[in-house]
Parts: C-alpha cells; sequence; structure tokens
C-alpha cells in the first residue's frame, strides 16, 4: 500500500478519533501558536466535565518563520490535537493505534516515548509527558495536564498533539516537509512556500510595532471588561489576540528584555482570571442541570 | 524462605525517575519489609525488586515500659500503668517481663505474607520524585502513571491494594514486540520470563549490552555523555549503524556532535557515522528513518549556521542587548561591558579587550539557542570567519574554562583574563543579587566558578585581587542601574577564598589561618598557607606565641583600648622594647606581604616574641592607672594586627 499523502492522513485520524467517540472540532477563528490554545482545549480542560475532543490546528508562530528557505522552519504549520478528558487507563495504546490507523507498523518502527515536560507560561499552564519518536523522529507531544490558568485541574486529561508536517515526514519517507504529498501530484510545499516568504516578510519586517502594542493594550482591556461581564468564551478570544499580537512585537523585535517577562505574565494574568469564571459559571450550570434532574426525579 | 518479586509497573519513565528510583528502593525495601533486596530492575516501564530470602516473620520486638517501681505495688500487683502498658501491646500483665529496673514487653513478630499487601502499597507510595504528576484512576503521585503492580511470594500471587492500580501476578513485556499480559510464575523466574518476551530488565545488562554492541562497532564516543540516559530509553537495546551525505562534514565538527547527541541520543563514530541505540523494529527500517532525520537536523543546522554567519560575530554582538543576562543585571550588552572594563583592571591587551567585546555575542547566535552547550565554540568559529585574530578566537572559546573541577584551564594569556572576569562577574552578579549559594542549593554552579577562579589565579602570571575586582565590578552594575543595594557584596572574597581549603595540599588549618591574614589574591593566601604550613617549629612556635599572647589579653579588652599609642605613657623598659622592635620589623613585614615573600615577614615577626617574652614577665598590663592600662592594651592590639598581617595564628593548634 502506498503512504497516505497529507489529507489522506488527517482523514484517517479524523476517522480513527471520531469512531473512538470523540467530538470533532474545527480548528478555531483565530491566530493560536498551538492547539493547546484552542479553547476546545484551553478552556474544556478546566472544570469537573468529561470531555473528548478532536481538530486539526494551524499553529502561528511569527518567531519560527524562515522566508520559506529553510524547509525545517516555518510560522505556520499543522498540528493535529486530541484531547480525552479524563485520560483512560488504556490512552496510550489508543495512540498507537492511531498510528496504525495510518498506516504504521509499530512492530516493524522503533516507537519510543522520550520524556519531555510541557510548560506554557502565558497560558499559566504544565504537564508531564513525552515527545514519541519513530525510528528518532519527532512526530507527537504526549501530554498529561496539570495546570492549566493557572488552575490546578479536577481531571487529568491527555492530550495528544501529532505535529502532522512530521508525521507525514516520516510517512512518506520524505526529508523536508516541503516535499510531502499533500494531494495527488500536489506538494506541502506548492500549497505553503509562498505563504512562508510572504508571511515572514510580514511578521519580521512590516508589522505595525506602534498599532499592536495599541492593539495588546486594547484587548487586554477588553478581555477585563468581559470578564467582569461573567462572559469567559469572547474573554478569551482576546486572551489569544493579545497573545498573537505579543508575537508579533516579539518577532519584531520590539520587545525588550524587561518588558517581556511582564508582557507574558499580562497574558498569564488574563488567562487566569478567564479560566476562573469559566470554572465558577461551569460549577454554576452543574449544580442547576442537577437540581433541575433532581426536580424531574421527583 | 520465599522468595519475593515487586514490580511496579510504569507508563515510560523518565531516566532521572529511574535513577532516583534506584536510590530509594533498597531503603524502602528494608523499611517495609526488613530485608535487603537481592537485585533491582530498574527500567523505563517497570521497576522490580526481588528478595531472595525473605524471612517468614518479622523479627520479634522488644518494648521498654514504664519503670518496675511504677508497674507494681507494694503487694507485687500491676498498677493501671502496667496494665495500660500490657494492653497497648495486646498483651496481659503477666506477659510483662522485669529487666533493668523497667518492665518490657515482647511484640511477636507478624507472618510477612499477611502484611506484604500493606507494605508493599506503602513502598509504591514511598517513592518520591523530582518532578510528580497525577493521573485520574489512581489517588497518588508518581513520576509518570503507574498502570499495573506485580508481587510474589514463591509461587504465590500477593495482592498490592493501591487503589486504582490493577495487581496480580501478571507482567507485561516489550511493548510492541511482546504485547498482551505475561504470567509471572515466581520470583525467580520473573527476570527470564521478561527476557522471552524481549525486555531485559536489569539496567546493568542494558548497559552491558549496548557497550558490547558499540564495542563491536568501535571507534565511539559519547562527549555528551548521553549513554546512561539511553540505558534507561529502552528494554530491549539494539545497537545500529548509520551514516550521514558527507556533504554535511562542512560544518564544524561540534555542530554536527551537537546535532547527534542533544536531541537524538545518537554516538559519534567519526567522520560521517553515527550509532545509536534502537528499542526494536526491523533494522533496515530503523537505519534509514534514524539517517533520514538526522540529516534533516543537520540541514537544518547548517541553515542556522548560514543565517549565523551572513549577520557576522559583530551583529551578533550588536543584539546583545536585547537578550537577559539575568533578571535584575541588565542585558548581555551590559554584560559585555563589565567584561571589557574587569579585563582592562586585570592588564588584558587588545587580544583580551577585543576577546571580552565579541565574548558573548555567540548568544545571539540561532545555533546557541538550539544548542546552548556551542557557546564560547561557536563564538570563536564564527569570529574566525569575521576574520579576527587566532588569539581573540581562542579567547572567546576559552572563557568558560575549567568547566569542571579537575577540567583543563585555557592555554591563551588573552583566555585566562576573559575567564577570570567571566567568573568575577558572575560572582558578583549572583551574590549582589542575593543568590548566595547554600546548602546544596547552587542553581548558578557558583561553587564551581569560585574554584575555577581559585584556579585560574593559583596559575596565573598577573595579580588577581579578587575584592578589588568584585568592587570595580559592582560600581559598574549599579552604574548601569541594575536592581542591587549600593554595597559591594564582600563576601565573595570569602566565598572564592573558601574554596582553596579542598584545592591546597596543605592542612586546612594553615590555608584558614592565611585566610584571616586579609589578602585579596588567591594566589597570595596560597602561598602563604605553603609558607606557614613548612615554617620551621620553632618559628611558628614564636610567631604563634607573639600573636596568641597578644591576641588573647589585647582582644578580651578592646573596648578599654587606646586610640594610638602614647609614647610618653611607655613607663616600663620592657613596652618600650616592644614599641622599637615593633618600629623596626613592621616595614619589613609590611614589605614582605607586599611582595610575596612571606618568609621574611615571618622571620621578621618571630623577632617579636623575645622582647614580648620580656613584656609579659616584667609589665603589668592591666595597671591601676587607666590611661597607661589603655596604652599598653593598644599596643598589644597593634602586635596582634601586626603579625595578623601574616595570618589568624589561633587558626593552627598547637
Amino acid at each position: 500500500m502506498a503512504a497516505l499523502n497529507f489529507q489522506e492522513m488527517i482523514a484517517a485520524l479524523e476517522r480513527y478519533w471520531m469512531e473512538y467517540g470523540c467530538v470533532v472540532m474545527q480548528p478555531y477563528h483565530t491566530e493560536v501558536g498551538a492547539g493547546t490554545f484552542n479553547p476546545a482545549t484551553a478552556l474544556r480542560c478546566l472544570g469537573p466535565r468529561p470531555w473528548k475532543t478532536a481538530y486539526v490546528e494551524p499553529s502561528i508562530r511569527p518567531t519560527d518563520g524562515r522566508y520559506g528557505e529553510n524547509p525545517f522552519r516555518f510560522q505556520h504549520y499543522f498540528q493535529y490535537q486530541v484531547i480525552l478528558k479524563p485520560a483512560p487507563d488504556d490512552v496510550l495504546d489508543l495512540y498507537f493505534r492511531s498510528l496504525e490507523a495510518i498506516g504504521i507498523d509499530v512492530r516493524a518502527h522503533d516507537v519510543r516515548l522520550v520524556e519531555d515536560d510541557w510548560e506554557g507560561p502565558t497560558l499559566g499552564a504544565w504537564g508531564l509527558g513525552w515527545e514519541v519518536w519513530i525510528d528518532g523522529m519527532e512526530v507527537t507531544q504526549f501530554t498529561y495536564f496539570q495546570q492549566l490558568g493557572s488552575l490546578d485541574l479536577d481531571l487529568i486529561p491527555a492530550e495528544i498533539t501529532y505535529g502532522l508536517e512530521r508525521l507525514a515526514m516520516f510517512l512518506q519517507g520524505k526529508r523536508t516537509a516541503f516535499e510531502i504529498e499533500w494531494a495527488p501530484g500536489v506538494s506541502w510545499g506548492d500549497v505553503y512556500r509562498e505563504n512562508e516568504r510572504q508571511w515572514s516578510a510580514y511578521n519580521f519586517e512590516h508589522a505595525p510595532v506602534d498599532t499592536l502594542m495599541r492593539r495588546f493594550a486594547e484587548h487586554e482591556a477588553e478581555c477585563a471588561y468581559l470578564v467582569d461581564q461573567r462572559l469567559p468564551l469572547p474573554a478569551y478570544d482576546q486572551v489569544l489576540k493579545s497573545s498573537h499580537a505579543f508575537n508579533l512585537l516579539d518577532a519584531r523585535g520590539a520587545i525588550s528584555v524587561t518588558e517581556r517577562a511582564s508582557y507574558i505574565a499580562r497574558v498569564r494574568n488574563l488567562a487566569r482570571r478567564v479560566a476562573q469564571l469559566y470554572v465558577e459559571l461551569e460549577l454554576q450550570t452543574l449544580g442547576e442541570r442537577e437540581e433541575a434532574d433532581a426536580r424531574v426525579a421527583v | 524462605m520465599p522468595a519475593l518479586l515487586f514490580e511496579i509497573g510504569c507508563e515510560e519513565l523518565p531516566a532521572a525517575a529511574c535513577r532516583e528510583a534506584a536510590e530509594q528502593l533498597p531503603e524502602l525495601c528494608r523499611r517495609q519489609l526488613g530485608a535487603e533486596p537481592s537485585a533491582l530492575f530498574i527500567g523505563p516501564r517497570r521497576l522490580a525488586l526481588v528478595v531472595d530470602n525473605l524471612p517468614e516473620r518479622t523479627p520479634d520486638e522488644q518494648r521498654r515500659g514504664p519503670a518496675e517501681r511504677a508497674a507494681f505495688d507494694e503487694n507485687g500487683n500491676p498498677t493501671k500503668a502496667a496494665e495500660g502498658f500490657a494492653r497497648s501491646l495486646g498483651l496481659a500483665p503477666a506477659d510483662l517481663e522485669r529487666r533493668d529496673g523497667h518492665v518490657w514487653g515482647t511484640v511477636p513478630g507478624v507472618a510477612l505474607a499477611e502484611i506484604a499487601p500493606e507494605r508493599l502499597a506503602e513502598l509504591v507510595r514511598g517513592l518520591a520524585f523530582g518532578k510528580s504528576m497525577r493521573w485520574e484512576s489512581a489517588p497518588i503521585r508518581f513520576s509518570r502513571p503507574v498502570r499495573w503492580l506485580c508481587a510474589k511470594l514463591d509461587a504465590d500471587t500477593v495482592p498490592v491494594d493501591v487503589q486504582g492500580i490493577p495487581s496480580g501476578g501478571v507482567s507485561y513485556g516489550h511493548r510492541f514486540a511482546h504485547p498482551g499480559s505475561l504470567e509471572i510464575e515466581s520470583a525467580d523466574t520473573y527476570a527470564d520470563r521478561l527476557r522471552s518476551a524481549g525486555v531485559e530488565p536489569a539496567a546493568d545488562e542494558r548497559r552491558d549490552a549496548i557497550i558490547r554492541g558499540l564495542e563491536a562497532i568501535g571507534g565511539w564516543s559519547d562527549p555528551g555523555g548521553v549513554l546512561e540516559e539511553v540505558v534507561h530509553l529502552v528494554e530491549s537495546p539494539v545497537v545500529l549503524e548509520g551514516a550521514f551525505d558527507e556533504g554535511f562534514l562542512a560544518l564544524p565538527e561540534r555542530v554536527i556532535v551537537t546535532a547527534m547527541q542533544s536531541h537524538q541520543r545518537y554516538l559519534p563514530l567519526g567522520g560521517n557515522r553515527f550509532a545509536f541505540v534502537a528499542n526494536g523494529g526491523e533494522a533496515e527500517l530503523v537505519r534509514a528513518g534514524n539517517e533520514r532525520v538526522l540529516e534533516g537536523r543537520l540541514e537544518d543546522a547548517s541553515f542556522t549556521f548560514e543565517r549565523d554567519v551572513r549577520k557576522g560575530i559583530d551583529g551578533l554582538a550588536d543584539e546583545l542587548g536585547a537578550i537577559t543576562f539575568v533578571a535584575g543585571a541588565g542585558s548581555m550588552a551590559d554584560k559585555t561591558a563589565r567584561l571589557v572594563r574587569l579585563v582592562t583592571e586585570l592588564g588584558g591587551g587588545e587580544a583580551s579587550r577585543e576577546a571580552a567585546r565579541l565574548a558573548k555575542a555567540d548568544q545571539a547566535a540561532e545555533l546557541v539557542r538550539e544548542f546552548p552547550d556551542l557557546e564560547g565554540y561557536i563564538g570563536a568559529e564564527y569570529a574566525g570567519l569575521a576574520g579576527y585574530p587566532q588569539a581573540v578566537c581562542r579567547a572567546v572559546e576559552e572563557q568558560y574554562l575549567p568547566d569542571s573541577a579537575g577540567g583543563p584551564l585555557p592555554e591563551t594569556e588573552p583566555g585566562r583574563v576573559l575567564a577570570v572576569a567571566e567568573r568575577i562577574d558572575n560572582l558578583t552578579v549572583a551574590f549582589a543579587l542575593g543568590e548566595r549559594p547554600s546548602g546544596t542549593r547552587d542553581p548558578y554552579g557558583l561553587r564551581r566558578a569560585a574554584i575555577g577562579l581559585c584556579r585560574l589565579a593559583l596559575t596565573s602570571s598577573f595579580p588577581i585581587d579578587v575584592k578589588a575586582l568584585v568592587a570595580l565590578d559592582h560600581r559598574l552594575l549599579v552604574q548601569q542601574g541594575a536592581a542591587v543595594s549600593d554595597e559591594s557584596p564582600d563576601d565573595v572574597h570569602e566565598f572564592v577564598a573558601e574554596r582553596l581549603e579542598g584545592l591546597l595540599d596543605v592542612p586546612v588549618e594553615y590555608v584558614r589561618a592565611a585566610r584571616g591574614s586579609g589578602l585579596t589574591q588567591p594566589a597570595r593566601l596560597a602561598e602563604l598557607a605553603v609558607a606557614l604550613s613548612r615554617l620551621p617549629e620553632a618559628r611558628l612556635d614564636a610567631v604563634h606565641t607573639v600573636y596568641t599572647r597578644a591576641s588573647r589579653l589585647g582582644g578580651k579588652e578592646v573596648g578599654q583600648a587606646a586610640e594610638r599609642v602614647e609614647t610618653g605613657l611607655l613607663v616600663e623598659e620592657a613596652e618600650r622594647e616592644v614599641v622599637e622592635t615593633m618600629d623596626r620589623v613592621a616595614p619589613a613585614i609590611e614589605a614582605a606581604v607586599g611582595q610575596g615573600d612571606f618568609d621574611a615577614g615571618l622571620a621578621a615577626a618571630a623577632e617579636l616574641d623575645p622582647p614580648l617574652e620580656r613584656f609579659f614577665e616584667d609589665v603589668l598590663v592591666m595597671a591601676e592607672d587607666a590611661a597607661v592600662r589603655a596604652n599598653r592594651l593598644r599596643l598589644l592590639l597593634d602586635v596582634r594586627d601586626l603579625v595578623g598581617r601574616l595570618g589568624d595564628f589561633s587558626q593552627i593548634p598547637r
């Protein structure tokens, strides 16, 4: 059997996790640095309600762009994100079977779990886990979240983040992402190389520093306002937008040494307030539902 | 006696957690079972121990109760105290024995088979990891989730009750080669059973197998020390060999080696070949995959290298203002400015100053951000490519030497000067920010820095005055607006001097005595310590007597001493003689200390012995007349301080 191309691989992952019982979501509508930041992970992992989801997420990291010259570094690439909350005892076996579902014979290859502890300072988040290697290629980040939004988690989720380009490179035996076959006759490079060139130029040379600084402060203020209005979901979008503004400013080299830590702390602070409010409303909703259930039972 | 096996089955543990468990398990085994483990099996998916001869019962324990007098009344009947004590041990008063004026009860040991389930559960809970996590099913913390427990007492399965973790007589073999459960028949067949399922459970066996494999290939090296981690990354080690495109050999050698080792944990074989340790799979497929990954990493490194080279070392140096050195102590550009000033103060020439200016430039290099181990080395490469003289490049590379206790020192003079400045600045900044090492806590590696500084000082031809350099560096920090106090951290000098105790081949009391001299150059301190230790017994006695007699009496009554010795108040011949001798030897001592001719200084100090001897015979220090008394006390203190220039002799036991 020929190796799956990029889109077939994604489709196979979608099918696998859908059949397992995940809610298959779609990429979020604003820039995120990783699938973790999508509220389907960052917020849904909070609180006492179980949750299973899977989705593709474009990962936007302005400082990582290289104008499409270096075929190993991009400011835009794809992750496949799976959240199982709480993590079932056989979560690793589930994951290994997903590799089989896209055509990887785990017995023929050298599949390894190598210690990798994850920390997201802007999100106030950390967890322990691994990077998964296949024949030396890191294809997945696997994390048991312990904290999000600076809050200890009630149910410990497993986060499985497949690096789709790396996975496809392994699957198709390609050395660079540009060579990956996306669809028959169309490579990843055909689809995204020019994108890398133009966005790198924007991120490093043209993103408007003064405007971004103003926007950062505006998003921050709007987030605080929305928290006061007890609207954590729109408030969280402002966290993401301020975080992206910070990333662009960083790529522009516009953030000094001393400012850097304070920007990160400001975003983390917003994330914490949103997370607290989100959990509070979750508990309230659950309480009301239990009361309603109790009435029905009577 | 029965044999016990206990296996804690885990999801893949980090190597550090394996080491922590290996350290703790013997003690936990002793504490919970009263027995020594005969074997430990430590690896990524299991922590196991076997006790070959487990005692049937825990030993009987003797417990001491109340005093005999309190335990029995005058009629010889047990008191309430005796009854309570007996009851607390589950005994009757009649069971108590009398010995050594007390009553004693014997608590019989318990059958280990009975308590093993509970004790083994305690053992699991007793393991503590530097980093631990929670997971859903079990209410314990562990390095990674525990997924099964397997305990056998001979052929019997011992159920171990840790909530949420299945326990039984079942283990699991190699994750992929032998999926499914594995019945363990008995403790003594455990290891062989696992080996039949593709797992080598003993870390030592895995290490030996890996080294045998590497030796069979030959020519391997492990400069980054990844082997110990690799031992705990595999359960079924297979050593394989790979090669990459020779075109990548154009990269500096250490870039290639670091790309191999830092992330991939490969072992360089020289040239374009490398070895790696797989955990299974089909050799050809696994080799091809690893070769492709390494070539990708090297290609990526080439891009990064070329980007850095295009910016050039000077371009990189220009970016240092945007990189923090340590929070509170400004940027790398600030640090660079301090280094340039310090090497100038140290008498460094053109090459030293140029090297100091470029020393931290590679902190802005992408390659160093990727591979921090390349700092210094890659800066030197970039400086060379930009056409800087060899002396400058060497100094940039050598600034981090020595990087370990016995590690090599810089070979060039500019390298030495820069290495000294680098350490002075690291120590000053840390101390000024209140980050002194305490106990085992030394996050900035300051002890190592201080030891390195001592070694540099002991072998350099130029003077290194730690106290003055720290004061200068601190002034620069204050000028740069760093968040430090206005007081120079004087204790840096003490901290550095203290390291000499472990470095010099001189009994420690002589080093301590020398440190009391107030000398601020480690090299001079070392010379003084050596001079003191080699002093002929008679001379040491003489100086020691002068110092201790003067300081004992003078030191006790400092408050009463005059501000300075008044010649007019010197009544006795003996005290005048002391002053005259002082006047004669003081310049000699000063000069000797200044030149580091400590033998001459000590000879001069010894001349004070006879007059001081007479002084103590003829003169009553604590005279009636307060002014005379104060004058005499001051005289003694002056003697102490003068001789004290050659050390604190009270540190040398006589």
